[in-house]
């Protein structure tokens, strides 16, 4: 029998996310869509950078929308880990929690004595996800950095841009927004593995690792034909072959307005003809077949862009597809926001959160399960919002063991504005 | 044998996506499920995709196949014929969890669409994976991974002002939504196991595309928040307040450096004044120079002066090779990295001390494929490529004669064009 709220499949599952900036907190993000509890720990007086992080709405603490979306739905707990009544409560967090995210340069957890043997002795089946840049072992484990290294190092970079042009894709640390989809997916069968057998785990994910498998036919493109595979703009390529044509993106009406269209078969070639009303491609010699097309792209190319040009972007999206050609606008941010389709979905979800009010909606997952839906639970928490709810009410901790633990310096609260 | 065992080995999965879906359904074979590749007889399209090996182009040959179907079982099925259909069904009856990225409405036409099946098992997983959702003003639009980049928000932040947004040489978008859909489909797997409940996943490729936007909000707060709108920037980050170098020139290619003011600014500070390099910011002022919001002891300087230290370390760091930075980086704690391709890491001394390549033999070809490892290592189950993925028809005899197919039936079910 259906209950009467929409449940979520992790209701059940606890989650104490040490990690900070991206990476892992997103992991903890994606649990706590689907329900579960998650308490972020951090430190008040070492915060975290993505506190600092654009975009933001003036100096303070509280005021970036960056780590809003990284925490979003979580419960906040400041903690000094090098007091030792702090590490008292981390103990108890450990005994509490189903799974620890955690993101520090391997060997820093076990300084803390947390690292995995460690809370498995204290937590049999515990599962611990570690996310690094390089993972826990080999020569390069200790070097630090941020996704944006990884981005290049992993050769993602190298795939991204024009081919007379930078390595690109770096306005964004690529690796830190893709990775958190790997290392979730993986806890949660571990967590099914768990209530089957009663062992937990250890998740290492490696940055470069998880990235590489997103490089599509790279590495054996190079080990079994030796092609190494290089940026190439838009063109859609098997090997060294393009297999689409018109396949770009082309201006349209306006500032920096453009629109992405794919064209694969001959049908849809001829609906590209009646939208762009250019009756004479048809004829053209350099454009009958896939195969000219293809040829010829770059005359392609810069013919469709003249035509697009004239076109507002949103309106020749919707005739192409009506004619059958997969097109979409690249949006801005306000394309984002605006979208109808994701509007339609629910996409976005009022909040109200301490300081951006509800100018700052949620966004939810698009993984959407029809009896558990994803939810937003919460916004995400101001610095140190939850120090007493985490204590009292999830741990269990009475008023005075809370207060003792207040005078004891073992939790933060920030000072600064 | 802790690396026998693997988390997923109870549970059978039935994959009938293309190209858009298709990593999900290996994501659950390296864990341990049974996964099913079903496909038309006359071969699934991403097979007609190359590149191939040795630049031969057969069906059994399709290097983006092989990445995408490593470690699932392959039968061939036609879904639009009667006998088909009948034994699509015989096989749902057995499975926990179907994939499957038909347009919205397609397999219901068939007869055989979630609403259809569910009544026969009611524990049964369905993940759809689609360019936008099964409903909705986009319900019906052609996808590409181009298009799901730019419908998601990506593609606009990615190449360089003043020439058209660039998609990645590999389909971005697709493993976008691959990960998202496997990660869907373990949810409710995770579920129907623990309430004996199925239920359906709706996965887009334009929504899960704006979670990798910079995770969920955190790059629209330009506009919800700011009325502003962010651009791609080339070799660095515009943040319209601030414009910061990601990438810089070297002897060999290129370094990124994921900012200049990090941690490690007064090391660098020190590298660039022992090779000469360092000018005005041999001045002691710069080693608690920052370019963000300062913490206590710190202070911001402008971006004319962010501007004036990156030509600084532009002209430092251009003098040495990738290899020379990557050493200093590890001997310093510098956070900069070598601009790699996928060659330069096929002998990282940090992937090989990991076993993270896997060279697997294709007896059927005679030549051995060199394969990205487990993207995510897990200490009790791990996850393992288990073989190469199937050629056509592979597994028919196992599969449906565990079924109950006799070979005279299969056989006849061949002749119609059923399998």
């Amino acid at each position: 029998m259906a209950e009467q709220h929409a449940a979520g499949v992790l209701d059940h599952v606890n989650v104490l996310d040490m990690s900070w900036v991206a990476a892992g907190p997103l992991c903890g993000v994606l649990f706590a869509y689907y329900g579960a509890t998650v308490v972020r720990v951090e430190s008040a007086v070492r915060t975290d950078l993505a506190r600092n992080s654009p975009p933001l709405t003036g100096r303070g603490i509280n005021k970036s929308a960056y780590y809003a979306s990284m925490n979003l739905g979580k419960y906040d707990l400041c903690l000094d880990l090098n007091n030792e009544r702090g590490r008292e409560v981390v103990a108890r967090l450990v005994e509490w929690a189903d799974v620890v995210i955690e993101g520090f340069t391997p060997g820093t957890m076990a300084q803390w004595g947390l690292d995995y043997e460690r809370l498995r002795e204290r937590k049999p089946g515990i599962i611990m996800i570690s996310l690094t840049l390089q993972g826990q072992t080999g020569p390069l484990a200790s070097m630090r950095g941020y996704g944006l290294q990884v981005h290049g190092m992993s050769g993602m970079a190298s795939l991204i841009g024009w081919p007379d042009g930078w390595p690109a894709g770096v306005t964004l640390a690529y690796p830190d927004y893709i990775v958190p989809l790997v290392a979730t997916y993986a806890a949660v069968a571990a967590l099914d593995y768990r209530d089957r057998t009663g062992e937990g785990q250890h998740v290492d994910l490696a940055q470069m690792e998880a990235t590489i498998n997103f490089t599509g036919t790279a590495v054996p493109d190079y080990t079994v034909n030796s092609r190494l595979q290089l940026r190439a703009g838009n063109r859609l390529l098997a090997g060294d072959q393009p297999y689409a044509a018109p396949h770009g993106v082309y201006p349209t009406q306006g500032d920096d307005r453009w629109i992405a269209i794919a064209a694969f078969t001959q049908e849809e070639w001829s609906a590209v003809c009646d939208v762009l009303e250019r009756d004479d491609w048809r004829s053209d010699a350099r454009f009958t077949t896939l195969e000219a097309r293809c040829a010829n792209d770059e005359s392609l190319d810069a013919a469709v862009a003249q035509e697009t040009a004239k076109h507002d972007g949103r309106e020749l999206m919707e005739r192409l597809q009506r004619a059958g050609v997969a097109a979409g606008v690249a949006h801005d941010q306000q394309g984002v926001c605006e979208d109808p389709q994701l509007i339609h979905r629910g996409h976005f979800v009022p909040l109200r959160h301490g300081e951006f009010g509800d100018a700052l909606p949620g966004e939810l997952f698009g993984a959407r399960l029809s009896e558990t839906p994803p939810r937003v639970q919460r916004p995400a928490p101001l610095i140190a919002e939850h120090n007493e709810f985490v204590l009292r009410e999830l741990l269990g901790y009475t008023q005075d063991e809370f207060n003792d633990l207040v005078a004891a310096g073992a939790l933060e609260f920030y000072g600064g504005e | 044998m802790p690396n026998s065992r693997q988390a997923l080995s109870p549970y059978r999965v039935l994959d009938l996506t293309t190209e858009i879906g298709q990593y999900a359904g290996r994501a659950f074979a390296e864990l341990g499920a049974d996964v099913i590749k079903i496909e038309p007889p006359g071969g699934d399209a991403v097979r007609r995709i190359g590149p191939f090996v040795r630049d031969e182009a057969k069906p059994d040959r399709s290097l983006l196949w092989f990445v995408l179907n490593a470690s699932k079982r392959g039968v061939t099925l036609d879904l639009t014929q009667p006998d088909g259909q009948s034994l699509f069904r015989r096989l749902v009856a057995e499975a926990d969890l179907v994939l499957e990225s038909y347009p919205p409405g397609a397999l219901d036409a068939l007869g055989i669409g979630y609403e259809q099946l569910r009544a026969e098992r009611s524990k049964l997983v369905w993940v759809s994976v689609t360019g936008f959702g099964q409903d909705g003003p986009y319900r019906d639009y052609k996808w590409s991974d181009l298009v799901g980049l730019a419908l998601g928000g990506l593609l606009y932040l990615w190449g360089e002002q003043g020439r058209p947004p660039t998609r990645a040489r590999a389909s971005q978008a697709f493993y976008h939504v691959s990960f998202g859909a496997a990660l869907g489909g373990m949810l409710a797997l995770y579920h129907a196991r623990r309430t004996g409940r199925g239920q359906r996943v709706d996965a887009s490729m334009q929504e899960i595309v704006t979670f990798t936007l910079g995770g969920p909000g955190a790059i629209t707060a330009f506009w919800s928040l700011q009325r502003q709108n962010i651009t791609r920037s080339g070799p660095g980050i515009n943040l319209g307040s601030m414009i910061s170098r990601v990438l810089y020139a070297c002897q060999d290619g290129h370094v990124a450096v994921s900012t200049i003011f990090g941690p490690h600014f007064p090391t660098t500070i020190e590298l660039m004044k022992r090779d000469g390099a360092a000018g005005f910011l041999a001045d002691e002022k710069w080693r608690t120079a920052t370019r963000f919001s300062p913490l206590p002891g710190q202070w911001q300087c402008t971006q004319e002066d962010a501007d004036a230290v990156e030509a600084l370390f532009a002209s430092w760091i251009g003098r040495f090779t990738r290899a020379e930075v990557l050493s200093m980086a590890r001997e310093h704690e510098l956070m900069i990295f070598p601009v790699n391709t996928v060659a330069d890491n096929i002998d990282s001394e940090q992937l090989a001390a990991r076993g993270f390549y896997q060279r697997v033999e294709h007896e059927d070809i005679g030549t051995t494929v060199t394969y990205p490892g487990a993207p995510v290592v897990l200490s009790e189950t791990p996850w393992r490529m288990k073989s190469h993925a199937p050629m056509l028809g592979e597994h028919n005899a196992d599969v449906y004669g565990a079924l109950g197919v006799s070979g005279a039936e299969l056989e006849r079910l061949r002749a119609a064009g059923v399998v």
